[in-house]
């Protein structure tokens, strides 16, 4: 079966690219995963390695020539095949996944996923540095002799800020209609609480069972945490900052309530020390009380993962039996800190909670 | 304060230390005959008018029987200075520099000195394969020697007073083209390696270098003639912005090893500049020593910049391709940017 030769695309905006050259020619056998030829882009030169095994044949590009993402420029035909029995076919196979849209990547991370099978040269001293800055040099493009990372692309690195790596956010819409019945049943018990409270306690909750969530992120260092402290979207100051409420696992509905109203009342005298600013272990941003419905939150430093908050929305307002409260909530994560999966399931058990919110009072 | 040629600065340092020490005598070829040019490159002009023929001691054209009076008288309580006409001819001495000079203290558990010190020029200048090479890391690579080459005026004088005074066998290496030697002696493409030396007593230490120029992104070691290479390359560098630090070790036995390595471990790039051939060359040791000690503060392979492996060409085109060129030490050093 012949396997077609494919110029791999590079990231989202190069669509074409020069061939430099062939590492084998017409007729040879070709390793898979054997470097099969090289392609610019206007900013890196990188080995494509060859899709199969086999004999290299119908070569339709030469070294010089501009190539096309996705476009065939040779075949593999195993040993023995002959060309005309095998039917290359004539358009490759758009490929499923394209890239996704992320907010404009950094260039370093686009290369690197494509140079991902080359190896990696770095100098000692370039190495030593990272190290001791704990940065992963792994994910630097080197700009060296001889394409080594050396110690100024180590020295860039550390320069930028952390969300040089696309941060995942996941979101979904919840029916809030039993936690803001439980709000109002509270209330009329004599419990004044508010949504930011009955949610810390379901996200309490949530972490309980996954406790992989609380986490952060410094540097390269990924730190998973006993300690539950999280960290809460304030107004202060004009300005949206993170207050942290300290030990949140530790306290009943009644004690967060309390201490959030402190902080709020801290918040609002711009009264925030910096032990009350800092340690988040994981955070929650609520501007349903701004009267926004759903948005992207934004990962503070160092990285923890981050829970967004929408407006409660009522729906089929009027009829009490099928009245209906909607709210979007939001999952923001470093993929490096969190595994896709573990935020998804996170996701889905803080929104079960959030449906059932009397199992969180368990 | 007086300016002198590197010839002119060794003559005054020899002139000084015969006066202060009667012990002290030279012996070469043609060094203090009537007429003569006081050596090959005119280091002992006019010492004979002063200390007479038996302290500047003429001898017969045997390299050989040079080495062999020197380490002798200086067995003896003698402090010798014999004059290699050229470098090349070191090699006519070979057994008595390395098995007779170089040992004897070891041999005697240290009952026997040899305060000798032989001064021998080296470098390309036109004189093609036998009057050209640089010699220096042969005997670098000989235990019980001590090896020098002052690249100024000031290091010369200074570094002879300490060769003169030492205990054991000392080779100073002369580059050719820095002697700065006159009328019929003067080589064609010379520097004018001039500068100022103090009058009277003043000593360079052994095994202490020297930086040069001062800079942050790359060292460049070179030595004797490859010292002046070296700042030309770091002229150029700096005007597109590498600011090379230029070191000179002065002493290639005992090396300081210190001051290369805290300029690399500032630096993290390092590139050695020798006139000799590349394998197995002193360029080498540098390298390896630096590769061994500061590793981790490398950004950069290490370059060595030195004459291919083949003898001094005499055609002055082939001449200039061999020996490094300023070109080929700012190429050097822009590979590892």
């Amino acid at each position: 079966m012949s396997v077609n030769v494919v110029v791999p695309p590079l990231g989202t905006t190069v669509d074409t690219l020069t061939l430099i050259a062939w590492y084998k020619q017409e007729g040879d056998f070709v390793q898979k995963d054997e470097p099969l030829f090289v392609v610019e882009t206007d900013k890196a030169t990188l080995d494509v390695e060859s899709p199969a095994s086999g004999i290299l044949q119908k070569v339709s590009a030469t070294a010089g020539d501009s190539v096309n993402a996705l476009s065939r420029i040779a075949v593999i035909l195993a040993e023995g095949e002959s060309l005309t029995e095998a039917k290359p076919t004539l358009l490759v196979e758009k490929p499923v996944a394209t890239p996704i849209q992320a907010p404009k990547p950094a260039p370093a991370l686009e290369q690197r996923k494509l140079s991902l099978p080359r190896r990696i040269f770095i100098s000692p001293r370039a190495k030593r540095l990272a190290e001791t800055s704990q940065l992963a040099w792994q994910t630097i493009v080197g700009t060296g002799p001889e394409g080594a990372v050396v110690e100024r692309d180590v020295r860039a690195a550390l320069s930028k800020p952390q969300s040089a790596v696309t941060p995942i956010t996941l979101t979904t819409e919840t029916d809030a209609t039993e936690l803001v019945a439980l709000q109002a049943r509270l209330r009329q018990m004599g419990v004044t609480v508010s949504y930011d409270d009955l949610l810390l306690l379901i996200l309490v909750r949530a972490l309980r069972e996954h406790p992989k969530m609380n986490a952060s992120l410094e540097g390269n260092t990924v730190t998973h945490w006993e300690a539950v402290h999280i960290g809460m979207t304030l107004e202060v100051e004009e300005d949206l900052r993170l207050v942290v409420l300290r030990d949140a696992d530790q306290k009943g509905l009644k004690a967060l309530a309390q201490e959030t109203n402190a902080l709020k009342r801290n918040a609002e005298a711009g009264n925030i020390s910096p032990d009350q600013s800092q340690g988040a272990t994981f955070a929650i941003t609520n501007l349903g009380t701004f009267g926004i419905d759903a948005f992207t939150p934004v990962i503070p430093l160092p990285a923890c993962p981050l829970l967004g908050v929408g407006r409660i929305k009522q729906e089929n307002a009027g009829d009490k039996a099928t009245q209906r409260h909607n709210m979007w909530i939001s999952l923001s994560f470093d993929p490096r800190l969190v595994r896709g999966v573990l935020g998804v399931r996170f996701l889905q058990c803080v929104a079960e909670y959030i449906e059932t919110p009397t199992l969180a009072l368990i | 304060m007086p300016v002198m040629t590197i010839a002119e600065a060794l003559r005054e340092g020899i002139r000084e230390e015969m006066r202060r020490d009667p012990t002290v005598f030279c012996l070469g070829e043609d060094i203090g005959i009537p007429g003569g040019f006081g050596g090959a490159f005119t280091v002992t002009l006019g010492l004979s008018d002063e200390f007479g023929h038996d302290r500047i001691l003429d001898t017969p054209i045997s390299e050989i029987g040079i080495a062999g009076v020197a380490i002798g008288a200086a067995m003896t309580g003698m402090r010798p200075i014999a004059d290699v006409q050229y470098g090349d001819f070191l090699f006519c001495m070979m057994d008595q520099l390395a098995n007779q000079a170089a040992k004897m203290t070891y041999m005697s558990g240290g009952t026997v000195k040899v305060p000798l010190v032989m001064r021998a020029p080296v470098g390309s200048t036109r004189r093609g394969s036998q009057h050209a090479q640089s010699l220096e890391a042969f005997f670098t690579h000989i235990p019980g020697l001590k090896v020098l080459a002052p690249s100024t005026a000031y290091d010369a004088k200074g570094l002879l007073k300490s060769a003169i005074r030492d205990e054991n066998p000392v080779l100073i290496f002369e580059h050719k083209l820095l002697y700065g030697s006159k009328g019929g002696r003067s080589e064609k493409g010379a520097l004018t390696a001039v500068g100022e030396v103090p009058d009277g007593d003043y000593v360079v230490p052994i095994g202490k270098g020297i930086v040069r120029r001062a800079g942050k992104d790359v060292t460049i070691v070179g030595k004797l003639l490859t010292v002046y290479r070296a700042l030309g390359a770091a002229d150029e560098l700096a005007q597109e912005g590498i600011e090379a630090e230029v070191i000179d070790p002065r002493t290639l036995i005992p090396l300081d090893k210190e001051i290369i390595l805290e300029s690399v471990r500032k630096t993290g790039r390092l590139v050695v500049v020798e006139e000799d051939n590349i394998t197995h060359g002193w360029g080498a040791e540098i390298a390896a020593m630096v590769a061994e000690e500061a590793f981790f503060y490398l950004d950069a392979p290490i370059k060595r910049v030195a004459a291919p492996d083949t003898p001094p060409p005499f055609a002055p085109p082939m001449e200039e391709f061999y020996v490094p060129s300023v070109a080929r030490v700012v190429a050097a050093v822009k590979s590892l940017f």
